[in-house]
């Protein structure tokens, strides 16, 4: 829990009941006010998609002038069928996530508690390239991935995001140096061979690290718009994040706009509920990390 | 940490044979195996072609590439307007995030905290929220917020009174408009790291400055401020590079021909039109390492001015 560093007291001077109970209904209000402030945009842009086309809605207040799910039913319907590059980002995201997290707590099980030669090696080498930013490796990895012959490809998306979790294989290799080395070694001399080892102590002693980092590359890999708009070229296969950016640069007709915004909100969702879902893990993990 | 050593095998083998007779000398390898693989074809191989492809330039989609030596790394300097206005961009949009951002969150997080305050967590969760959208979620609303005819920001002026403004049309609100988005959805999720490192200050250290007299505002002033430095360091670099590889939202919300009157490039949007608009991939990958080089300049002094604020304290 959070200690209230601010507001803290001298135990023997507590206030009163009274004014502490005061005290709580004006923050609660102003955080309360504040708050609403807050989500209120996102509010009325979601009021916005169950208004009817054609009614005009005052934008400053979150209720649709008039209810219609019309927007939804264009953006599944034949015309613009979101639905299918929903499926796509669904095939895609959670394909990478289960292989990159499959990789990453093998090599960093394997980094953290086996000793081989060229280990320093490797993990430096994923250290330093871990620095190359986005803006470096975009070229050269399209480059490469044309060469491959890996363009219009979904292996062109899954493979890179197997082999470019350096983040996730350090992660991985933190969680890993938890676990406690004498309960190998017991395993070992029990005679369990390495694999048992790894399917029975290492698997699930390493639960909580692995839901982050699937979680982390989930989210990454739904979230993503530029590597699978370079990627893939054949419309029907693109992914749910690069097909609302082209619509939303390519508006037809007049109810466009309103598809591009119900479609934006729709895809919103899934790190919404993964974030619902992981919301202790993130921000515990997450403030451990940058601790100290 | 104790080592059990395997017993070896009692025949003697060749060194090949017995690397594979003993499990534990192999399967390291093994399961290093499929990260270590797809990093050296997809992420390893791509950098060491990064160093050669910076000196070339793409003859057009072929495949085909030209050796041109200096060419690009003197062009992105000297002879690219687009990279100015990246570049003052990059700065003008870093500085006005923090400088709206970290004041605002800092407050939150202290009103956050404050034990008279109900319902915490759920407080902390609604200005988290807006952090975990896309940005292509994110540059779609700031595209309706923004709208002329019915976007929110027109119809607060309007309701005041006020004109409505071409906010996409004019060049002057382009970076305005994207530190409003950027603020809206930063704000509380750095609100949120600052109270995780507010939980990190001892108990022992506030009960004595209250025993010494201290007020809440000394207290937050002089004492979690200076406290919360790591913190304040570690979402000043993050957020810095953030803003360096910024896509999505000015991408989404500007369009792709960089805004109004072409005021709006950013390094990555710049990087992306080049390499995939006018096929000029080894020109992009050269402003991809200046890139990378202004990546390590920023980090660097970043780290001397908190280190640099700290040691000052100490002595």
């Amino acid at each position: 829990m959070v200690t209230p560093a601010l507001f803290m007291q001298r135990p023997q001077a507590r206030p009163k009941i009274g004014l502490f109970r005061l005290r709580a209904i004006v923050t609660t209000t102003i955080a309360a006010i504040l708050a609403l402030v807050f989500v209120w945009p996102f509010l009325c842009i979601l009021a916005a998609t169950f208004n009817k086309l054609d009614v005009v809605m005052n934008p400053l207040i979150p209720i649709p002038a008039k209810f219609s799910l019309q927007f939804y039913q264009l953006m599944l319907g034949e015309k613009y069928h979101f639905q299918d590059y929903i499926m796509n980002s669904v095939v895609v995201s959670v394909s990478t996530t289960v292989l990159s997290a499959l990789a990453s707590t093998l090599s960093g099980y394997a980094l953290a508690k086996l000793r081989f030669p060229g280990r320093g090696l490797l993990f430096s080498i994923i250290i330093g390239v871990m620095l190359l930013p986005t803006a470096t490796m975009l070229v050269p990895q399209f480059v490469v991935m044309r060469e491959l012959k890996l363009v219009n490809s979904y292996w062109g998306l899954i493979l890179p995001g197997v082999g470019g979790g350096a983040f996730g294989i350090f992660l991985m290799r933190q969680f890993m140096l938890n676990i406690p080395t004498e309960m190998l070694e017991a395993a070992r001399m029990d005679g369990a061979n390495e694999f048992a080892l790894f399917s029975r102590i290492v698997l699930p002693n390493a639960k909580a690290g692995i839901g982050v980092i699937a979680t982390l590359s989930l989210r990454g890999n739904w979230n993503a718009l530029l590597w699978p708009q370079l990627i893939i070229t054949d419309p029907a296969r693109q992914l749910l994040m690069p097909q609302i950016a082209l619509h939303n640069n390519m508006m037809v007709e007049v109810w466009a706009i309103h598809v591009v915004r119900t479609a934006s909100l729709v895809a919103a969702i899934v790190p919404l509920a993964l974030y619902a879902y992981s919301q202790r893990h993130f921000v515990s993990t997450l403030a451990g990390a940058i601790k100290g | 940490m104790a080592s059990i050593a395997v017993p070896g095998p009692t025949k003697r083998h060749s060194s090949v044979q017995k690397f594979f007779s003993d499990q534990t000398k192999w399967t390291p390898y093994l399961f290093v195996a499929p990260f270590f693989i797809t990093f050296a074809i997809f992420t390893l191989y791509p950098m060491l072609r990064a160093v050669v492809m910076g000196f070339q330039e793409s003859l057009g989609y072929t495949g085909k590439w030209e050796w041109v030596g200096l060419a690009n790394f003197v062009e992105a300097l000297t002879n690219d307007s687009r990279m100015g206005i990246a570049l003052k961009n990059f700065v003008y949009f870093t500085v006005g995030s923090l400088a709206t951002q970290l004041p605002c969150a800092f407050v939150l997080a202290l009103l956050l905290t404050s034990p008279a305050l109900k319902a915490k967590s759920l407080w902390r969760t609604l200005f988290f929220i807006p952090s975990v959208l896309p940005g292509v979620t994110m540059g779609i609303i700031g595209g309706w917020f923004f709208s002329k005819t019915h976007g929110f920001a027109n119809a607060l002026l309007v309701a005041f009174g006020g004109p409505r403004v071409d906010w996409a049309g004019l060049a002057q609100f382009i970076i305005p408009n994207l530190l409003v988005i950027a603020f809206w959805q930063w704000m509380g999720n750095h609100a949120v790291f600052l109270i995780a490192g507010m939980s990190g200050i001892g108990d022992e250290i506030i009960e004595a400055a209250i025993v010494d007299g201290a007020s809440p505002w000394q207290r937050a002033r002089y004492i979690i401020l200076p406290l919360l430095k790591p913190v304040f360091a570690y979402i000043s670099i993050t957020a810095a590079a953030g803003s360096l590889m910024n896509f999505e939202v000015p991408y989404v919300f500007l369009g792709t021909g960089g805004g109004a009157r072409g005021k709006g490039w950013f390094f990555m949007t710049h990087i992306q039109q080049m390499a995939f608009g006018q096929f000029r991939m080894g020109y992009a990958t050269a402003i991809g390492w200046l890139v990378f080089f202004i990546a390590v300049v920023i980090t660097i002094l970043q780290l001397r001015l908190y280190e640099f604020r700290l040691g000052k304290e100490e002595a």
